[in-house]
């Protein structure tokens, strides 16, 4: 069982571990989300095209 | 076509856990990986499915949703990763590992136009899914062990994920990094912000 001592957070706390633990700041997903919304845009065409080619042959 | 409900969907994506569908097995047969990463096509193809006996990772395919055509996979699995706290004590801090993460090239190769579809599958799959699972069971950071070569380096870091200082990086590295990951970078991200 994970049973922390006050001896032991209170020396946790003190380090610089703890700080990071605690303040990992949030990633920077602006350019992992602009070139999602990039192919997103891009593959939504495509489908749209397909649908319509399938449309046409009486699919 | 689908047989079971996915794991998660957009409107021209879904993802399916490898072991739900049993046509998924032949489908594997067929992906191909970029030409230096044949650990991931050699992974998918004969390693994944032990794993998933052994409960040691899940995999999961993302399948286009029109044609039903594998269009990339990743595995997850949980982890601790070690950090030293003073020195003869360390804590560890809960994660969740992206195992393998691969496109299939031959999906890839017919979307010349753009070829963002390992983005898209993170922001709208892979993410979501480890932060899905953060919510049940613990889990402070996403990781993973990038081969050493920059560009790699570089895409991931286009994706959120920053490493470690050096130090800190080396503690993880005496402490979890496995044999099969000898040389890898490690590199994590938060994902109990959102």
């Amino acid at each position: 069982m994970r049973i922390l001592t006050k001896e032991y957070l209170e020396e946790l706390k003190r380090s610089e571990a703890y700080q990071m633990i605690v303040n990992t700041p949030p990633p920077d997903l602006s350019k992992a989300r602009r070139d999602a919304e990039i192919f997103a845009r891009w593959i939504a065409r495509e489908h749209k095209k397909e649908r319509l080619a399938m449309a046409s042959r009486g699919a | 076509m689908r047989h079971m409900p996915p794991v998660l969907e957009s409107e021209d994506f879904w993802v399916e856990h490898l072991t739900d569908v049993p046509d998924n097995l032949r489908l594997l047969k067929a992906f191909r990986s970029h030409g230096n990463a044949s650990g991931l096509e050699m992974y998918l193809k004969e390693l994944a499915i032990r794993d998933e006996k052994a409960h040691e990772s899940r995999t999961y395919l993302v399948k286009d949703a029109m044609t039903g055509e594998l269009a990339a996979y990743f595995s997850l699995r949980s982890c601790l990763i070690p950090i030293s706290v003073t020195k003869t004590l360390f804590d560890t801090i809960p994660a969740i590992e992206i195992s393998n993460f691969a496109v299939n090239e031959d999906y890839r190769a017919k979307q010349r136009a753009v070829s963002k579809i390992g983005a898209y599958a993170f922001v709208k799959f892979i993410r979501p899914l480890a932060i899905q699972a953060s919510t049940i069971i613990g889990a402070k950071w996403l990781c993973l062990y990038a081969l050493p070569e920059m560009k790699l380096i570089d895409y991931y870091s286009g994706l959120g994920f920053t490493r470690l200082d050096k130090d800190r990086e080396l503690f993880v590295y005496s402490h979890v990094k496995p044999k099969y990951d000898q040389d890898c970078i490690f590199m994590y991200q938060n994902i109990c912000s959102e």
